[in-house]
């Protein structure tokens, strides 16, 4: 199975946080986590900018250093939102075909003319009681393509780009998709992501307060609550800010749970402060929902992991972007360079290939085996059929039909002979009674195809009435079948008797 | 490292190209070919059985085989009994009991010139028959028999006819010979064949006992086959000195026989008939 697997990298906040997340089926597995801090120690602050931080490149090329081989997977980047627009447009229509042209004139609204100069990004059409709604995010394309040249000038690939807020909305989507309004809190060094989160609309706004000032949690003193008292006043102060600007003053939603993300999740002092202040349940994450750590990493680093929100969405927007739907707002803004598609292509290129060739390999098997049953099939298919039997059946019958006509043949040949043979003798046994009174005088036997012929003439000296008819009768009585008889009287008063016969054949062969 | 797996694929996938090519190809061939043959046999099958039908059974056909093989042992009985145990027409020549000859025609040969030389006495009481005139070559001091199988087949042929009716003319007592000749006839199909013409005079009951002996059961000679007899009162001015010798008013007496050839080539075994 091919590995899937993304970088999700947040380059602000005083510190680049960096995730290598990996999909396995329907989890993901951090597989490394990358936190190399370049702001200035004590500083708990910064100035909102649309470019590079300063000291970001010397922490991008360490990164660069460490991870150059895996850094070949999609890398998707934070963007900053400091001069972007993002909002709720609300359509009085139900019709999901006609909300396009109506987003674009209520976008035309909200941005104040051309949209040239804005790169845009829609959430999904949700559809309400009184019509459709879409959130949407808009950054100026100068900022973004100055935020963009500077990444990639420092040498760090970027497949892909989403605005910070909404990466860490992702996350905690992907996490925790509780319903009702949900605080994702993420303190880093300088600033401070509020990403107010609901199962439809996502709100968020940043300050440029951050616990920078706060020294590791090893290194604090003895009393530090303090401190965080004053930062979680400060956070929360901001949060009533945000929310007032971004609900309004009358909405009364409660807080269901605030998540506390970043470096501020570090410090239990500030989670339970601002848990003071809220008067909300504050939770920082130990343990995924869906996210779970390789097996090297210590139940520290586990938790650490999954207090980086912004690259883990990031990375989830990567390896898991969302399907079948005609606007996404965690879509990126930006898609990866060719050069990149290609060097990501290659793996499907030689498994495609190795597949390729498997397959050719096992078809020459699977033939071979096919032939060899074919040919045996057909070789008992030719001897299930005896022609051959057949054959000799005929042979035989022809043989013995053959010998059968031959044996006929010579018992015929055989009787005939007996009965050429016998039948003067016969003949004249049968004329030698005294009544017949004729005297045999010529005899002409000549041998037939099934049956002898035979001339007798006769002299009787003394003929009866009717002699000729007497002597005819007598031959007849004999076995012999007259055929003509011609009677002649002689000069001395007798009877000259000429007969045809022909001479049936008895008895069998010998 | 990706470049190199993708290159060891792409080596892999030449190599199962090609042995795609040199092997699986023509197997692919072999296949369609025993397919199509196979196809091919099923219609003979089936063109054979709706021409002669469903074949026999191995039971079947060794009954066929069986009954051929008896008729076969019944043909050779009725040809043995019906040719006098000769396979041949020299085989006359030699006792039955020493027939048919397997030592070659040395033994014949001499027989037949023993024969030959013993005929001309014989011939005597027929007049006007000489061996010239019936085609015997006597064998003499100069000449022996000749080499050319034809003409020893002719001799043969010629002697052993002779034998018979000379032994029916010793036979019968008052039988008074008049002719002898041989005759060749061109049947409508087949071979030349020998016809023997008989003549002479006796009593009635002498000539039927003549033509019996000459046509009947002997083993020195081939069957006989009666080509035409007849028989005929002499008038009494004709008698001559037959009158002197015989008791009773003779009969004359003419008598054509034929002779069934020995060793015909049809009766040869066939391939494929038992043995």
């Amino acid at each position: 199975m091919l590995r899937r697997a993304a970088w999700g990298v947040d380059l602000t906040g005083g510190a680049v946080q960096a995730v290598h997340v990996e999909r396995r089926g329907d989890r993901f597995r951090v597989v490394d986590v990358v936190e190399q801090p370049y702001s200035t120690p004590g500083d708990a602050s910064e100035t909102l900018l649309s470019h590079l931080p300063a000291g970001c490149d010397r922490a991008l090329q360490e990164l660069l250093r460490r991870h150059a081989a895996s850094l070949s997977d999609p890398v998707f980047v934070a963007l900053p939102t400091f001069g972007s627009r993002h909002g709720f447009i609300e359509l009085q229509v139900s019709d999901p075909a006609k909300a396009e042209a109506l987003l674009d004139f209520e976008l035309h609204q909200a941005l104040g003319g051309d949209l040239s100069q804005w790169a845009v990004r829609f959430g999904s059409l949700r559809r309400r009681a009184d019509g459709l709604a879409a959130s949407f995010f808009a950054q100026r394309r100068d900022l973004l393509a100055s935020f963009l040249n500077d990444v990639r000038r420092v040498g760090v690939p970027v497949d892909g780009l989403i605005p910070g807020p909404v990466a860490l909305a992702r996350y905690a989507r992907s996490e925790w998709p509780d319903p009702g309004l949900q605080l994702v809190l993420e303190v880093k060094r300088t600033r401070t992501d509020y990403v107010y989160v609901t199962p439809e609309r996502t709100r968020f706004r940043s300050s440029p307060l951050g616990c920078g000032g706060m020294k590791e949690p090893e290194f604090l003193p003895r009393s530090p609550q303090r401190d965080f008292d004053e930062l979680a006043g400060r956070l929360v102060h901001e949060h009533h800010a945000a929310r007032k600007a971004l609900f309004g003053a009358k909405d009364g939603t409660a807080l269901s749970r605030v998540h506390l993300l970043g470096d501020g999740a570090r410090h239990p002092e500030l989670r339970a402060a601002l848990a003071e202040l809220l008067h909300t349940e504050v939770v920082v994450p130990h343990l995924g929902r869906t996210i779970d750590l390789a097996p090297s990493r210590t139940k520290a680093h586990a938790s650490r992991a999954l207090e980086l929100g912004t690259p883990l969405g990031l990375a989830l927007a990567a390896l898991d972007p969302p399907r079948g739907e005609a606007w996404d707002e965690d879509a990126s803004l930006v898609k990866p360079p060719a050069e990149r598609r290609l060097l990501r292509g290659l793996p499907v290129l030689t498994t495609a290939l190795l597949i390729v060739a498997f397959g050719l390999l096992a078809l020459r098997w699977l033939v071979a085996r096919d032939v060899e049953s074919d040919e045996k099939e057909l070789a008992r298919v030719r001897a299930a059929v005896a022609w051959g039997a057949a054959d000799d059946w005929e042979e035989a019958r022809a043989a013995a039909t053959a010998d059968a006509q031959r044996c006929a043949e010579l018992e015929g040949k055989a009787a005939a002979l007996r009965n050429q043979m016998s039948f003067p003798g016969r003949l004249l046994e049968s004329l030698r009674p005294p009544d017949v009174g004729a005297r045999l005088v010529s005899l002409l036997l000549t041998p037939g195809e099934g049956q002898d012929e035979a001339e007798l003439e006769f002299e009787i000296e003394k003929p009866q009435t009717k002699a000729l008819e007497r002597l005819a009768a007598h031959l007849e009585a004999t076995g012999l079948s007259v055929v003509s008889s011609e009677g002649q009287r002689t000069e001395s008063g007798g009877l000259f008797a000429k007969l045809k016969v022909t001479v049936h054949r008895v008895g069998s062969a010998p | 490292m990706r470049f190199a797996a993708l290159a060891l694929a792409l080596a892999a996938f030449v190599f199962a190209f090609q042995d795609f090519v040199q092997r699986t190809w023509p197997l692919l061939g072999r296949d369609r070919a025993a397919l199509a043959e196979h196809a091919r046999v099923i219609d003979e099958h089936l063109a054979r059985g709706e021409a002669r039908g469903a074949p026999p059974s191995v039971q079947e056909v060794a009954h066929a085989r069986e009954l051929a093989r008896a008729w076969r042992q019944e043909r050779i009985e009725h040809e043995r009994t019906f040719f006098a145990g000769a396979a041949r027409a020299s085989d006359y020549l030699l006792p039955p009991h020493r027939r048919p000859a397997v030592d070659g025609l040395a033994e014949q040969r001499t027989a037949l010139e023993q024969l030959l030389l013993s005929l001309p006495a014989e011939l005597k009481a027929f007049a006007g028959a000489s061996p010239e005139r019936l085609g015997l070559e006597v064998p003499s001091l100069s000449g022996g028999l000749s080499d050319d199988e034809r003409r020893v087949a002719d001799q043969v042929a010629r002697s052993t006819a002779l034998v018979r009716v000379l032994a029916a003319a010793h036979a019968v007592p008052n039988f008074v010979a008049r002719d002898l000749a041989f005759e060749r006839v061109a049947p409508a199909s087949g071979s030349e064949r020998l016809l023997l013409k008989v003549g002479g005079e006796a009593p009635l009951t002498d000539a039927v006992q003549f033509f019996e002996v000459v046509l009947g059961d002997a083993a020195d000679a081939p069957p006989r086959r009666l080509e035409s007899f007849s028989l005929r009162r002499v008038p009494a001015n004709e008698w001559g000195a037959a009158a002197r010798r015989l008791p009773s008013p003779p009969v004359r007496i003419e008598l054509r026989v034929g002779f069934e050839p020995v060793g015909d080539e049809r009766r040869a075994a066939r391939k494929g008939v038992p043995k």
